[in-house]
């Protein structure tokens, strides 16, 4: 087991990946229930295999917002039902994660504008990085390994109603320069991604290919 | 004691008297040396930084004038001021003291003891020591008030009430010579004014309003900020610009000719408030919410508050349902205090809470910001959980993954989408190619039949095979009709189409009807619509195999609902084979550009250029490099706040005459990022 | 007394041998002395280095057939001040300076105070904007230097595979000013790609940094860029490939960790892991090292520079470092493109400048060493600062003598 030096604590080994390899991180809050998607980061991790060369670790990891560890992992995947609040300590861990040049995916696992997560967490997230806009879907996120051209592709949840029963046209992204810090979504990727990877096989079309998409755009943005 | 022994006594209380005479002089004229000059160099503009050196000066020469008695003290003298104050002596005390008299001695001595002179000797030494202490006194006085004297200030005492930097009226060309400053705080932080002549900086809150006026028809005056020109008015005998004041630090100039003047405004942003939450001072999970629960919180503001209030959002459901409700309890008006203590019960019954119902609850508090805000401030979140009754034997309950029956949804809805697509683009393509698409999506709807029959087969054989092995890529039938034989593929197509009302057959455990069928219904009505579906998909009937599709769909939908099992346990890890999956997917992706990140401060170099070319402006042109170091200020407020503040104690002791090279050095450090040492020469050089 | 003795021994000393001129105090005027009216020897003794002009004049009139020597009244600082333009954006200028003997030396501009060595030596500085000229300044000296050129910065290419690292590369370079041109291997055949990609050679790029093997197939072309002038930094692991082995200044050694937590520390560096410079050249220069291991090393390769440097994830400290790790790391990545990169330089402007950047070796260089002088010297003809303090010592004894027997009178 590795040891930090500096505070003599015990460093998971699962928070020690091997050098150069791309880490899919989940983030953990205080406030709600942060683990509702727990296939979503195998179901990426296969997808970037699949698809790109990238070297990937096969797990992901579990990164407290308010740890220093969440700078570890430049791009984090954040979900929930509940409502989000920041405790003191998270909200400034995001603002400097994302200063410092890291990217937060936010999914509303509701799929609800009017629901206590979208509205929390935008509050929370506007605070804490800056205003949230709609992202234009001629964004270079839509085209950085697979082409969107219509923008975020839908999900079955909200084609069938789910939710807040609209289809959200739009993502919407806090930006830092013309890098995009925070990418919030209404769509409920979290439902649409969470399955095991194994059942990919099922499907006519991957609907994972979005998700290869933010990833590569975090690497290379 | 002998006389000349009492007179020695007075000889050396003489001497202290006069020591502390003389160093009570020489503080004196050091204090009001330094109290005239640093008054008349000022205001000739002059630099005062030789004033104590002339101070010490004049206090030694006071010094040395004032000590020059300690040289006169012999016996004989101090026996014959003892002698001026004390007549009943009868000069016996100077005839005692005298070397040569000694026959008469004893006789004077007796004489002398009769006579006490320490007390008029102390008063005498009091009244010489009275004046220099009055003057000593005087001088420090003088000083502080020397110290004090500023031309047309206004002293910042709190945030609301604008502060205003002037300029010395000599420094500033004739058209603006007697411009004057009136600045009015927003209403909602009371409103203060403060009037000001020759300002030169002026910060105030956001929204307050500045009207700067002077003397004068205004004639041939022009007023910009930003190059956005400001109407002026006249006014009475004299003229006036209002601006208001932004978000951002901006410069006002003004202009009559070749004259110009600059203002510098800098906006004080309005801070949100402060909010602590007292009680409840931490998380809590309860059995049953029951009771009241008290809550405590404090907000501070350093304006004003307005109002405070605690907000509470109930979460209830689990798994992928969830419904929220939310209020707010305990909100108070506050009329502009700058701090409150707000309370209030909330009542747990009241909210009907459920096992696994969630309360968050927070303090919020605004203030009574109306130009830029209000500004909102919330404390920490607390959370209330209701424990859920299974929750007592177990220390972790975790989600299972949801059940096989999700699969089959998320395609259905694909392959509606897909026909929908196809049908919006029928009329524009050739039959041949809608033939060909729909086929296509026939064959993953029979797939996805297939999955979905295996799912019922399972459950009511436990037979795995499903459809008798098929291969979904194959052709399907032609038509709908059943296979002959009696196989449970027959038995489960009875089922469906009884289950979905299309055949009057009665099923064979109707009546009887198990569990099993009972769950499987509505995947029973699923299979059989998506059989309709593919019938028609096959003959590239795309708009007629939509609603069985969607009957299908809304069929599985049911049957999640109601096959949501969760079970207890931890999902299992997936951990990825990387080496099976690598680079096996179909599509690929396409080479992409990047667009450049922006450079960080681009301005930065230009500010260190420009603040060392005022530097050196400085010692040719004082006044010129005090403007340039102006708007080199206001622009460094936003994006260089550190090189802000060190500019802005530069002009503050450029303008007050003081030797500003240190805080200019200290500005010019910060704008060069620092200078770095690079230690010693080394041995590589990157210069070519 | 002594004072006074002092004064008499210095009006009653013999002078020197008729047809030798020695100058001790106004050197300007006996400068346009010797011009007028020229000697077979002229001797000056100096108590400071003299400005060019001057130097120059001593120089002629030795060469218009006198001889010229010279020596000192007490020793000259031997010191020296150079200002050059640093290869990165928004016009660095490294300052660098030394003095020997132990005498101060302070450097300021024409905007104020720089630095000072109470003690002498050599440091070297780098700052934002230098106004003017920058002079060194000691007692008996006085080096001035300016910025004569600018250079030529062309942009950086990275090459590399999609990564943090890759990444938080290009980011620190493009937030810093520099123009950056990247290939970044994604997927086989897919690249993402920015700015101009041509061949590589010196006219395109500055420098040329190779992240990872996924650069193998330049390498030849890297070579050959390399050695025509070009800077190439090798991150990594990069230096075990190919052509790049040829071109590293060592040897990859075996990867070794960070220290753990120490990415926020003061040395931040220490908490990065990567792989050392083993068996550096001969020629290789070791810029950085920790525990006796050379992390960074760089060597000359022909016209070229090449730098193997051993950290693979810098971007930890970036982002793990703490509030200032994002400009600490842009700052520290752009010096190390700025150590190598190939740009020349350019003179600005063709006016004659006052630099004189070695005050005391250029005047060994136009009238030769310091030699004593031989016989005594003549009287001085003027008034030197020793005699103004022996005068006022004398004087103020006196004054003080006249005033005590005054005030005891007095008494």
């Amino acid at each position: 087991m590795t040891v930090n030096e500096r505070t003599r604590s015990p460093i998971p080994d699962s928070l020690v990946p091997t050098s150069g390899e791309f880490v899919f991180a989940t983030a953990q809050y205080e406030s709600g229930d942060w683990d509702s998607a727990p296939l979503v980061p195998a179901n990426l991790i296969d997808s970037v295999a699949k698809y790109t060369s990238l070297p990937v670790a096969p797990t992901g990891a579990i990164v407290a917002l308010a740890s220093d560890d969440l700078f570890r992992f430049p791009l984090v995947f954040l979900t929930g039902h509940l409502p989000v609040r920041f405790t003191d300590a998270e909200g400034a861990n995001v603002r400097r994660f994302a200063d410092r040049g890291g990217m937060l995916f936010v999914d509303d696992h509701n799929h609800d504008i009017d629901g206590a997560f979208h509205k929390t967490a935008v509050e929370e997230l506007t605070r804490a990085v800056g205003p949230l806009s709609q992202l234009p879907n001629t964004h270079p996120i839509y085209s950085t390994f697979f082409k969107f051209s219509d923008g975020p592709p839908n999900t079955s949840h909200e084609l069938n109603g789910w939710g807040d029963n609209l289809v959200h046209s739009h993502l919407l992204a806090a930006m830092r320069g013309n890098r995009i810090a925070v990418l919030y979504s209404n769509k409920d990727y979290s439902s649409e991604w969470g399955y095991h990877p194994d059942n990919k096989r099922f499907l006519a079309i991957d609907n994972t290919k979005f998700g290869v998409n933010v990833i590569v755009y975090a690497l290379t943005r | 004691m002998r006389p000349l022994e009492r007179v020695m006594r007075t000889r050396r209380a003489l001497a202290a008297t006069i020591a502390t005479r003389a160093v009570l002089g020489a503080v004196a004229t050091v204090l009001l040396t330094a109290a005239f000059l640093t008054t008349t160099l000022r205001a000739f503009g002059v630099a005062t930084s030789s004033v104590w050196l002339v101070a010490d000066v004049a206090g030694a020469v006071a010094l040395a004038i004032l000590a020059r008695p300690w040289a006169r003290l012999t016996v004989p003298r101090v026996a014959l001021w003892i002698e001026e104050r004390v007549p009943a002596l009868q000069y016996a005390l100077v005839t005692a003291v005298d070397p040569v008299g000694t026959a008469s001695a004893a006789f004077l001595e007796r004489e002398i003891d009769q006579v006490s002179w320490d007390r008029e000797a102390a008063r005498a030494m009091m009244r010489g020591l009275r004046w220099p202490a009055l003057a000593a006194v005087g001088g420090l006085g003088a000083l502080l008030l020397s110290v004090r004297v500023r031309t047309g200030s206004a002293a910042e005492h709190d945030r609301a009430i604008p502060s205003v930097i002037a300029t010395p009226a000599r420094d500033v060309s004739a058209p603006f010579a007697r411009l004057a400053a009136t600045v009015r705080s927003p209403a909602y932080a009371g409103g203060q004014v403060v009037r000001v002549e020759s300002p030169a900086s002026i910060g105030a809150l956001v929204g307050s309003t500045v009207i700067l006026e002077a003397p004068g028809s205004g004639e041939g005056v022009t007023v910009d900020a930003e190059d956005q020109p400001i109407p002026v008015q006249r006014a009475g005998a004299a003229w006036r610009t209002a601006v208001t004041v932004g978000a951002r630090p901006t410069v006002i100039r003004l202009r009559q000719g070749s004259v110009e003047r600059l203002v510098a405004l800098e906006p004080r942003p309005d801070s949100v408030p402060i909010v602590r939450l007292l009680f409840p001072t931490r998380d809590t999970v309860v059995r049953a919410a029951r009771g009241v629960l008290r809550l405590s919180a404090e907000a501070h503001d350093d304006i004003g508050l307005a109002t405070a209030a605690f907000e509470y959002i109930v979460s209830s459901g689990e798994g992928e349902s969830f419904k929220f409700k939310s209020g707010t309890l305990g909100a108070r008006r506050i009329d502009a205090g700058r701090d409150a203590t707000i309370g209030a019960s909330l009542g747990l019954d009241q909210l009907a809470l459920k096992p696994g119902d969630i309360v968050h609850l927070r303090a919020v508090a605004r203030d009574g910001n109306n130009v830029s805000g209000p500004g909102a401030g919330a404390s920490e979140t607390r959370v209330l959980r209701v424990a859920r009754a299974g929750e007592y034997d177990s220390i972790a309950v975790e989600a299972a993954p949801p059940s096989e029956g999700d699969k089959s949804a998320i395609s259905q809805r694909m392959l509606i989408m897909l026909t929908e697509a196809l049908e919006k683009r029928r009329p524009t393509l050739a039959r041949e190619t809608l033939l060909s698409e729909s086929r296509q999506i026939a064959r993953d709807e029979t797939r996805l039949r297939k999955r979905v029959g295996d799912i019922i087969f399972q459950r009511l054989g436990n037979n795995p095979t499903g459809e008798e092995g098929r291969n979904p890529d194959d052709a399907p039938a032609s038509d709908s009709t059943v296979p002959a034989s009696d196989s449970a593929r027959a038995a489960l197509l009875r089922a469906a189409s009884a289950a979905t009302g299309n055949r009057d057959e009665i099923l064979d455990f109707e009546g009887d009807e198990t569990p099993v069928v009972a769950i499987n219904r509505p995947l029973l009505e699923a299979y059989n619509a998506m059989w309709e579906a593919g019938r028609e998909l096959e003959q590239g009937e795309t708009g007629r195999a939509l609603p069985p599709m969607r009957r299908a769909l809304a069929a599985i939908q049911r049957a999640r609902q109601a096959e949501r099992i969760y079970l207890r346990g931890k999902p299992p890890a997936v951990v990825v084979d990387l080496a099976r999956v690598r680079l096996t997917g179909k599509d690929h992706g396409a080479a992409n550009t990047r667009l450049p990140r922006r450079p960080m401060d681009p301005a930065a170099a230009r500010r260190a250029e420009r603040l060392a070319a005022a530097i050196e402006l400085a010692s040719r042109n004082p006044a010129a490099a005090i403007d340039s170091i102006v708007l080199l200020r206001v622009e460094s407020l936003d994006a260089a706040p550190q090189l802000g503040a060190a500019l802005s104690d530069a002009l503050a002791a450029m303008r007050s005459g003081r030797d500003a090279t240190a805080s200019l050095a200290r500005a010019r450090r910060i704008a060069d990022g620092g200078v770095r040492d690079v230690g010693g020469v080394g041995a590589w050089s990157g210069v070519w | 007394m002594a004072a006074i003795a002092t004064l008499l021994w210095r009006a009653i000393r013999p002078p020197v041998a008729a047809g030798v001129d020695v100058v001790h105090g106004d050197l300007p005027r006996a400068l346009v002395q010797w011009t007028v009216s020229p000697v077979a020897e002229m001797r000056v003794v100096l108590d400071a280095t003299p400005d060019p002009a001057t130097r120059d004049w001593l120089r002629a009139l030795g060469r218009a057939g006198g001889s010229v020597r010279w020596s000192s009244s007490r020793p000259l600082g031997a010191a020296a001040v150079v200002a050059e333009p640093v290869p990165e954006p928004n016009g660095v200028t490294r300052v660098r300076f030394a003095s020997v003997g132990g005498e101060a030396v302070s450097v300021a501009d024409d905007a104020g105070a720089i630095d000072s060595l109470p003690r002498g030596g050599a440091r070297a500085l780098e700052l934002g904007a230098v106004a003017g000229a920058v002079r060194a300044s000691g007692t008996t000296f006085t080096a001035t230097s300016e910025v004569r050129d600018s250079v030529v910065l062309r942009p950086v290419l990275v090459l590399g595979a999609a990564g943090w690292e890759s990444k938080f590369t290009i980011a620190a370079l493009e937030e810093r000013g520099w123009r950056v041109a990247s290939r970044v291997r994604v997927a086989p055949n897919v690249d993402v790609t920015q700015g101009p990609l041509g061949s590589i050679d010196t006219a395109r790029y500055a420098a040329v940094i190779v992240l990872d093997s996924t650069a193998a197939p330049s390498s030849n072309e890297i070579a050959r860029y390399a050695r025509a002038g070009g800077g190439v930094i090798l991150a990594g692991s990069t230096a075990r490939s190919g052509a790049f082995a040829a071109l590293a200044p060592g040897r990859v050694g075996a990867r070794v960790a960070g220290v753990a937590g120490a990415v926020s520390s003061a040395d931040p560096r220490t908490g990065l892991g990567g792989f050392p410079v083993s068996s550096p050249a001969a020629n290789a220069v070791v810029l950085e090292a920790r525990d006796g291991v050379a992390m960074i090393a760089a060597r000359r390769l022909d016209a070229g520079r090449v730098m193997q440097l051993g950290y693979d994830e810098t971007w930890r400290w970036r982002m793990g470092g703490g509030d200032e790790s994002a400009a600490a790391h842009r700052a520290w990545w752009s010096r190390l493109v700025a150590a190598v990169a190939y740009a020349p330089l350019v003179p600005r402007g063709s006016g004659l400048t006052s630099v004189d950047e070695a005050p005391l070796a250029s005047l060994v260089d136009a009238i030769g060493p310091s030699t004593p002088m031989e016989g005594r010297t003549s009287p001085p003809r003027d008034i030197t600062r020793l005699d103004w303090m022996l005068f006022i010592l004398i004087a103020a004894s006196l004054l003080t003598e006249w005033t005590s027997r005054r005030l005891r009178g007095a008494r």
